[in-house]
């Protein structure tokens, strides 16, 4: 087990460095961060633009860029004043993110990681709460849907379920945000606010905080529900028709320890590879939905730093979901061995 | 019933929570929706046109300019010129002479920091404050974008006879002086830690002020900034004019739908240059709630030509270039793709006082755009409705008139502008292909392999922003400003080059004549249009969309202070 654990490790390493490879230069290719230059009402000139891009360090070649961002530049002197020369002595600051430096954002000119804590805990504010709302709503329809497979039930269920599985999440969204936000309030009733994470000025409480949750929430449950829900009705039809489970039922076990404890236990197993492979996006956030709902979180500052070319942020977010990917399926396939005794690692 | 008890106790919590929420609107907050959230509060280190505004929300220059593009005093109670002795052009032996035989001058501009400007801490605003600007722009380390500091012209500060006196010289005579108005720091918060980090060789974007500028000059201050929320500002308590509103919050929205569900239900009292003009004007008519006001800031959309080594061969006749002019309605532009938010544009100086009405104009004509391309040997003769080539010179014979255009990706009016232009076209037998890309692509660098650097298109829809508070302007057209490999930050990816063009700009930056430099722009507009080497298309207007209880007689139009009359806004009682 030791072993197994200690070479999985070893292995992500080539695998985390090819990733930051090819990232590094997609992300290079996604724009100009100084593009925005060109709309200012003083248009620099060509000359102060190359300045700017000089003391960015954006006039590098790319393999170089790419040197600094992994073992950092304070080996070597830059181009500090943008002149086109390195200055004598003057050293670059940054350590790489081998020693821990994810780099400055090349917009606010803040640390990396400084951009990515604000944000990483509105991310888990929603998307804990979400992710246990959606366990606990799939494995419930789910479980109910499997054994009354092809009712009236298992039928009104199944379309809810392939309904709000094929709708975007936008359209969700929005179509939440009209009905709970501006009918309901046009209509005189209690109703949601349309967006944000609050009320500037108010303090953060739960209070004051759930209002603003619900709808997110919901919108991410609804449609990942509705697919977790089909995995657990298609497990448990898997397992609820072999013979150990007729064995236990013709020793007259009731039929809901069978469900419990061995239906259950046994239907896990693919679920729990989905479940594995899906924890890390949690910590991604949700692009659409905090971008409709003004949610302040990770998929908010990953599409803000799209927009803006701020690669330095990309790749910190990008390289932290590789990370947290790579970590979850070790840990998925050590879990494997705890829920199913017949895996053995080694 | 006890089953139940647990929902019933959900929804009664849910009520009780969502009704908390009703009693919104607290008295005098001004809330102001974005889409995009700015780098940081301070200028000088910024990239972006929304840092450059916001530091201007809070903080100002000694002087700015008004909705009729006057120069008005902020921090000083005269503005300086050349009557008043503030102005004034001295020899400067030290520098090499603009022009040969006459000796080299400097423009010393001279004011007075007026005794009740203070900061909000209540300490006098002082020369120290205008220098420290300069020292970090000049420090070597700081991450300052050059141009920010005296508009990006050369020169220098320093301190007059007492500390309330400052000296600004230009190293050549500038007739756009006006931006070279600095917003102060204040020196007696920033000069220490800025210098401490500076010993450590840390710059200035470096330090946390400029995200959290506790100490301002303008009517609010810096309050509170949730990140990827809201930023809100209070009311300076030792501003020296009134001030309407206790607060000005700043609320983020990515999804523009969102912002506009916000304006309808009130929770939203302005947005700037958000929303679609059309779009806005029809929100308006359709909730009494709202209002637009609408103004123009400089943004001109043009169609540009490639008239490089790569563009169509067809661009190098001005004839062909006139036609497609001719083949454009700017009118039903206007109409159908901006609702009425915008106005025909036929040059560089369009919708602004130095427009030359010389200005030869080839209005709307189809059938006199296709003859024109006859003449020049752009016929179609298949009948599959593009034009080919007959007998032009250096093209082959049935080449068709056949082009690709490219836009901005992520701007929806640029991209139904190229749409209206693509239908127009093909009546005068022209066909182009759209290709387009996302701001940050299509405008970087000749050594990124950017579209616009590296003439990877025929035609070009783009709208620059040569601003309106002064004639002066840059040139785009700068035959030196062609992107290469040496110079891959090049402005002039049209390639026009037309040296009494460059001859007229250069000396535009220096000429201190107002009338004389009228004439240069004359001569400009008119060299422009008799040679089509662009098509002007339309001025874009910007549209605030406001709750109509706000109450702002004075826009700014001023692309130097956009915020100056702030204070005076209020609501309706």
């Amino acid at each position: 087990m030791n072993n197994y654990a200690v070479r999985r490790l070893l292995q992500a390493i080539p695998l985390l460095f090819v990733i930051s490879l090819i990232l590094f230069f997609l992300m290079n290719s996604i724009g100009d961060p100084l593009a925005s230059l060109t709309n200012m009402p003083r248009r620099p000139s060509s000359e102060q633009i190359t300045q700017a891009r000089r003391r960015l360090g954006l006039d590098q070649p790319i393999y170089m860029q790419y040197v600094y961002w992994l073992v950092g530049n304070d080996w070597t002197t830059i181009d500090a004043d943008g002149d086109g020369d390195r200055e004598e002595g003057v050293r670059g600051q940054r350590r790489g993110i081998l020693r821990g430096d994810l780099g400055v954002s090349l917009v606010t000119q803040q640390p990396v990681e400084e951009r990515i804590i604000d944000r990483l805990g509105n991310t888990m504010i929603l998307m804990f709460p979400a992710f246990v709302l959606i366990l606990v709503v799939s494995f419930a329809l789910g479980i109910v849907s499997a054994v009354r497979q092809y009712t009236l039930l298992d039928d009104i269920l199944t379309t809810i379920a392939f309904l709000f599985y094929s709708m975007p999440i936008f359209l969700i969204s929005l179509g939440m945000i009209l009905l709970f936000a501006v009918a309901f309030r046009n209509w005189g009733l209690p109703h949601l606010p349309i967006a944000g994470m609050g009320r500037p000025g108010d303090a953060r409480t739960l209070g004051t905080l759930l209002p603003y949750m619900i709808m997110p929430m919901l919108s991410l449950a609804l449609v990942s529900a509705a697919a977790y829900m089909r995995y657990v009705r298609a497990s448990v039809l898997e397992v609820i028709n072999q013979d150990f489970v007729r064995t236990a039922r013709s020793k007259g076990i009731s039929g809901r320890r069978i469900l419990f404890v061995h239906v259950l236990r046994n239907a896990a197993l693919p679920l729990v590879t989905v479940i594995g492979l899906d924890l890390p996006f949690l910590l991604g956030g949700a692009i659409v939905t905090e971008s409709v709902f003004a949610w302040p979180g990770m998929g908010m500052l990953f599409m803000e730093s799209l927009d803006r070319a701020d690669y330095p942020v990309l790749m910190a977010m990008l390289m932290m979901l590789a990370v947290f990917v790579v970590l979850s399926q070790f840990i998925t396939d050590l879990l494997y061995s705890v829920v199913d005794p017949r895996v053995r690692l080694g | 019933m006890l089953k139940r008890l647990p929902i019933l106790m959900f929804i009664a919590l849910l009520v009780a929570v969502v009704g908390g929420v009703q009693a919104q609107d607290e008295p005098r907050v001004l809330r102001i929706g974005l889409t995009q959230e700015p780098d940081m509060l301070i200028d000088y280190p910024s990239n972006t046109l929304l840092g450059w505004s916001m530091a201007r929300f809070h903080s100002q220059p000694q002087w700015g300019t008004n909705e009729n593009g006057e120069i008005v005093p902020v921090l000083i109670d005269e503005v300086p010129s050349f009557e008043n002795g503030g102005i004034e052009i001295v020899e400067d032996p030290s520098e090499e002479p603009l022009v040969e035989g006459e000796p080299a001058v400097d423009m010393v501009i001279r004011f007075r920091i007026a005794d009740w400007a203070v900061w909000s801490d209540g300490t006098p605003i002082t020369a120290a404050d205008f220098l420290l600007p300069q020292d970090i722009a000049t420090d070597g380390i700081s991450q300052v974008v050059s141009f920010r500091f005296m508009g990006g012209f050369p020169g220098s500060v320093a301190q007059g006879e007492t500390d309330k006196d400052v000296i600004l010289t230009f190293e050549d005579p500038n007739p756009d002086w006006l931006y070279g108005a600095i917003v102060p720091l204040p020196a007696h918060i920033l000069r220490e830690s800025y210098e401490a980090d500076l010993a450590e060789g840390r710059g200035f974007e470096q330090n946390a002020w400029i995200r959290e500028p506790t100490v301002s000059n303008g009517p609010f201050v810096f309050d509170e900034w949730v990140t990827g929320s809201f930023i809100r500002f209070v009311k300076n308590p030792n501003y020296w004019k009134d001030v309407w509103f206790d607060e000005v919050q700043f609320q983020f929205y990515d999804d523009v739908s969102v912002l506009e569900q916000l304006m309808i239900a009130g929770d939203m009292d302005l947005t700037s240059y958000i929303l679609p003009a059309a779009r806005a004007a029809e929100l308006a008519e359709e909730n009494e709630n709202l209002a637009i006001k609408t103004y123009f800031i400089g943004i001109r959309l043009e169609l540009g030509f490639n008239l490089g080594p790569n563009g169509h061969p067809a661009l190098q006749d001005e004839r062909v270039r006139r036609a497609i002019g001719m083949g454009i309605d700017r009118q039903f532009m206007v109409e159908e793709v901006y609702g009425g938010v915008a106005e025909p544009a036929y040059s560089w100086w369009s919708g602004t006082p130095w427009f030359n009405e010389e200005t030869p104009i080839y209005e709307y004509d189809p059938e006199a755009a296709v003859a024109l391309l006859r003449e020049a040997g752009w016929y179609d003769e298949d009948g599959d409705g593009v034009a080919e080539a007959h007998g032009v010179e250096g093209v082959d014979d049935g080449t068709p008139l056949e082009m690709t255009a490219t836009t901005y990706a992520d701007i929806q009016h640029y991209q139904d502008s190229l749409l209206y232009l693509q239908d127009a076209l093909s009546d005068i037998g022209l066909s182009f292909d759209i290709n387009n890309y996302p701001v940050g692509e299509i405008h970087g660098s000749f050594t990124s392999n950017a579209p616009l650097a590296t003439g990877q298109f025929d035609l070009y829809l783009i709208a620059w922003v040569p601003g309106v508070s002064t004639i002066g302007t840059f040139n785009p057209y700068d035959c030196a400003d062609i992107p290469s490999e040496e110079n891959p930050n090049g402005l002039n990816g049209v390639q026009v080059c037309d040296e009494r063009l460059d001859e007229l700009f250069s000396m535009m930056d220096v000429e201190l004549d107002a009338e004389a430099r009228q004439a240069q722009s004359d001569e400009i507009q008119v060299i422009m249009a008799e040679n089509s080497y662009t098509q002007y298309l339309v001025n874009v207007l910007s549209v605030d969309t406001y709750n109509a209880r706000l109450v702002f007689q004075r826009t700014p139009t001023s692309d130097l202070t956009p915020w100056l009359y702030v204070n005076e806004w209020q609501f309706a009682e």
